[in-house]
């Protein structure tokens, strides 16, 4: 397929591309046998995931699509990439495994558009230069806008989309902005090219490099929902289908987080550029305002959102300390939060699903009808509200650590606290799933199809994994971060 | 292998005796009996190792990228936390058979004890700080589900309470674990101590030592940490009564001995004054609170407030009589404050009352359980001869020792108090005149009573034969001091 498009975006990619083109075919000659495109749209993501399990094993890659690398379009695979597209494809497989038992109408249009939006994300991590990683995220963002307004027969979806569309776009021209302005300092819009071009101390003193920065995370900010750039967030992410919202809780808003960790440690080197202490004051704005909020809400998906903009946070709080360990920690915290915030939202999913509803008051005692949903649930939650010997343990020890090691006990106090806050609203949530009485509702609720508990019961075995062994992944990210701060 | 054994062995039979006991209650019984009494022989065949100034040491590779191993040690000062913990783990399963029978969800209580017991033991016997921590909050998450699913009155309020204060002291306590490894580049107890100890009193070491401190006060129930514990203790289920009040609470004085005043011995020292003045208000007022409460199991909850004064008091003289007096505290308190509880299950079991307004007269009714609160309470309440006032003793001579003459009076004139409120106890189930029919009430079933009498040997005989387990502390208490 290489051969025919005579372009090679690498292997994982040309795969996902090929599974995107070529699936509303299937969808459309699927009109009789509607299975046909979820088989089509999991076997193609196992692919892959294979692919790009294969692909982490020997990176780095570099393919050029034409001459001086300059100038080129290119497609720029290290070790960060394939960790997040290893994460993006892994999440986006389980989303699409549930979404067999949860989406009951129009999966030929659905699954085309999931597929596409993996290869969005996927995209953005792969690209070398900045025009693709524009289009790439583009293709993202606007399927992501489509998905949230999946059920389009409910206007709450439809405003959320509109609201979305409206924030991410002002965030993407941001990102827009700051590129062009990057392309006129350094002429160029190669992404190794780039960061070799800033680091130097003439451009760090140009007032222009300090409006691309601030532009960047600006943009930046409003995909990952960094406070204040957050409030499209609570609403877009629960009036999404569950497993689309365990891809936009878990991944999508990762991907901003990615563009920062890439451009602000290769382009603006923390030691010339000092954007530290202000990314810090981001993060614990973020987490505050994400944990008070999830503290006041009612509906289960809300307050499962406004906990990922808590952890997007914690994440951003390792990023600002900019040390070794707080990369570890903040590039940890990426594939812990992405994994046990699909889990929430899936387990979550599978209660919606068998009950319709979203309320908490109504859900009361749903885990004694769903034992196996519910337990998963519990061990997302407690793995989310820093329970040790699970994961987000491991990742969040890390960030404490290194604002302790950096000399921010502030900001290590900042953080605790608001683990604390989230403990409360987690252990809440659990309490009323498993303690309080059955409603009227609750009681009617059986346990979900075994297809939607496998991807459930996956995530929960990685979480005790990590939990308990997390020596391979904190090396994987130790490495990764040791790439990321020369 | 052994001390892997102890604390892995319940938590990997967990999911089993939830099956087992799910399909059929007797057998998972039995294996629930058997998996905790496992923890409790090991801990007593290494007792020669031990006593004979030995230490079973055990190491198994792990994390390491942070240099953390899975090692494992039962020392003098671990010793006496582990034989208690794993012989009331396994009294209080025999006592929830018959306790717990008319109880729906039978099957989750027993995995949730199980997990509870293996969190207690690892808490007592890892050797770092990452392992200690994660154990630390392995013991909070079944005992949180046992408070909050099968406890009485406002149990989902009381669990949230419960968890929330002890959580929030354990992240005070993480703080001060984070901030020691990021000083120290360790988490081994082995590589943590040589370079904490030499920070001496510096304001670094301080503030680590105060984090340290809360943490392990909030679990030890300190004034002004203690408001959690009479809810909880109170409305758990009795046998987790029994396990809170006599062995949970106690990890928090084994956090105190081993981390702070073992790591940070002179930072602990320049806060001693403080903390002795907390253990005074938390004797006397657990004390003053325990007197005015009219249910047996409030009074015994406020009863263990005021006991944890005394053994923080005993610690923090920093005598090593005084702290010899506080681990054998530990021992004596943890058995008659377990009895205690048991023995007012067999009122909640048998009569379905805990009010001591509405009981009375059942001393020639229910003679084992009038035994049981009698030498519970006259043991706690420091008479000789039974266990409490050995280690009372001890305690109060430490603290002369090191010149705190004026708090160790008011201790002294605690025990009257203790003393008080237990009488008045005892007054109001057994000796008055009922308040209703007592017709066909019985002592308590036999698997019940089997359990209070194991404890009142214990109780009578700690009181004069407690020289080979008092041996073991006073070494234990000479190499913290």
């Amino acid at each position: 397929m290489a051969g025919i498009l005579s372009i090679d975006f690498s292997q994982t990619l040309n795969i996902l591309i090929f599974l995107t083109l070529t699936s509303p075919l299937v969808a459309v000659a699927s009109r009789r046998a509607p299975r046909a495109v979820e088989v089509y749209a999991i076997v193609g993501l196992a692919a892959a995931l294979a692919s790009s399990l294969i692909q982490a094993a020997s990176t780095p890659v570099v393919i050029l699509f034409s001459n001086p690398p300059e100038s080129s379009a290119q497609i720029f695979v290290d070790s960060l990439s394939s960790y997040m597209a290893v994460i993006y494809i892994f999440v986006g497989l389980l989303s699409a495994l549930f979404s067999v038992g949860y989406i009951e109408e129009r999966k030929r249009g659905f699954y085309p558009l999931l597929l596409a939006m993996i290869t969005g994300l996927v995209g953005v991590v792969f690209s070398g230069d900045l025009a693709s990683f524009f289009v790439f995220w583009e293709l993202m963002s606007l399927t992501a806008y489509v998905l949230v307004a999946f059920f389009y027969d409910r206007w709450e979806a439809v405003e959320a989309s509109f609201k979305y569309l409206i924030m991410s776009s002002a965030g993407t021209a941001s990102i827009l902005l700051s590129f062009s302005l990057l392309y006129g300092i350094t002429g160029t819009l190669s992404i190794p090219a780039i960061a070799e071009a800033l680091r130097n101390e003439m451009l760090a003193g140009n007032s222009w490099t300090y409006v691309a920065l601030a532009l960047l995370i600006a943009g930046l900010g409003v995909n990952a929902a960094m406070a204040p750039f957050h409030s499209w967030l609570p609403d877009a992410h629960p009036a999404a289908p569950s497993p689309i919202s365990a891809m936009l809780s878990g991944v999508v808003i990762k991907t901003g987080i990615y563009g920062m960790f890439r451009f602000l440690s290769g382009f603006f080197p923390p030691q010339l550029y000092n954007w530290q202490l202000g990314l810090l004051l981001f993060a614990a704005l973020t987490m505050t305002v994400g944990n008070v909020m999830a503290l006041l809400q009612d509906d289960i998906k809300r307050l499962l959102a406004f906990s990922s903009i808590a952890h997007i946070g914690y994440i951003v709080l390792g990023l600002g300390v900019a040390t070794l360990q707080g990369f570890t920690g903040g590039i940890l915290h990426i594939l812990n939060h992405a994994s046990m915030k699909a889990l929430l939202f899936l387990a979550a999913g599978a209660f919606i699903h068998s009950v319709n509803t979203r309320s908490l008051e109504e859900l009361s005692g749903i885990g004694r009808r769903m034992p196996i949903t519910g337990v998963a649930f519990s061990i997302g939650a407690f793995s989310l509200a820093g329970l040790p010997g699970l994961n987000a343990f491991v990742s969040e020890f890390q960030i404490i650590a290194s604002a302790v090691d950096a000399g921010l006990i502030v900001f290590a106090v900042i953080m605790i606290l608001n683990v604390l806050l989230g403990a409360s609203y987690y252990l809440r949530v659990i309490q009323i799933i498993f303690l309080k009485p059955m409603t009227s509702v609750s009681e009617k609720a059986h346990e979900a199809p075994i297809v939607m508990l496998i991807p459930l019961i996956i995530l929960s075995i990685l979480a005790v994994v990590i939990g308990v062994q997390p020596d391979p992944f904190l090396s994987i990210a130790r490495e990764i971060a040791e790439t990321l701060l020369p | 292998m052994l001390l892997l054994a102890s604390i892995f062995i319940q938590m990997l039979a967990t999911p089993f005796i939830y099956l087992l006991t799910r399909a059929r209650r007797r057998v998972g019984e039995v294996a629930s009996a058997v998996a905790s009494l496992i923890p409790f022989l090991i801990v007593l065949s290494l007792f020669p190792v031990v006593y004979g100034g030995g230490r079973v040491w055990e190491s198994y590779p792990w994390i390491s990228s942070l240099g953390l191993h899975l090692s494992l040690l039962l020392d003098e000062l671990s010793y006496p936390f582990a034989l208690l913990i794993s012989l009331m783990g396994f009294l209080a399963t025999i006592y929830s058979m018959k306790y717990m029978e008319r109880e729906h969800g039978y099957e989750s209580y027993m995995a949730l004890l199980m997990l509870f017991g293996s969190g207690m033991m690892g808490v007592i016997l890892v050797q770092n700080l990452f392992l200690f921590y994660i154990f630390w909050e392995l013991m909070l998450v079944p005992s949180y589900f046992l408070i909050a699913y099968w406890g009485t009155g406002k149990p989902r309020v009381i669990g949230f309470k419960y968890f929330i204060f002890t959580h929030a002291g354990a992240l005070a306590m993480l703080l001060g674990i984070i901030w020691i490894f990021t000083i120290t580049g360790a988490l081994e107890f082995s590589e943590v101590a040589g370079a904490t100890r030499a920070m001496g009193a510096s304001s670094t070491a301080i503030v680590i030592a105060s984090l340290l401190f809360v943490g392990a006060a909030v679990k030890m129930a300190v004034f002004p940490f203690h408001t959690w514990l009479p809810d909880a203790h109170a409305e758990a289920p009795t046998p987790i009564s029994v396990l809170l009040s006599g062995v949970m609470i106690k990890t928090g004085v084994y956090a105190l001995a081993r981390i702070v005043m073992g790591f940070l011995p002179q930072a602990f020292s320049a806060i001693s004054s403080a903390v002795a003045l907390l253990a005074v208000a938390t004797m006397v007022w657990g004390g003053l609170m325990a007197m005015v409460q009219s249910d047996v199991k409030r009074l015994l909850a406020y009863s263990s407030v005021s006991q944890m004064g005394y053994i923080l008091f005993g610690l923090v003289a920093l005598a090593p009589v005084g702290v010899a007096g506080s681990l054998f505290h530990v021992l004596n308190h943890g058995f008659a404050k377990g009895m205690l509880f048991m023995g007012a299950g067999v009122l909640i079991h048998e009569l379905n009352e805990r009010d001591l307004g509405k009981l009375g007269g059942l001393a020639s009714r229910m003679p084992i359980t009038a035994m049981a609160f009698l030498l519970g309470g006259l043991s706690i309440a420091g008479t000789p001869p039974l266990g409490g006032f050995a280690s009372e003793w001890m305690i109060f001579s430490g603290a002369m020792e090191s010149g705190m003459p004026l708090y160790t009076a008011i201790a002294i004139v605690a025990t009257a108090i203790t003393a008080g409120y237990y009488l008045r106890m005892m007054r109001a189930i057994f000796f008055l005149k009922p308040k209703r029919n007592l017709d066909g009430v019985g002592d308590a079933p036999p698997t019940m009573a089997a359990t209070i009498s194991a404890l009142l040997a214990l109780v009578v005989i700690l009181g004069f034969l407690n020289y080979p387990i008092t041996s073991i502390i006073s070494r234990a208490a000479a190499s913290i001091i």
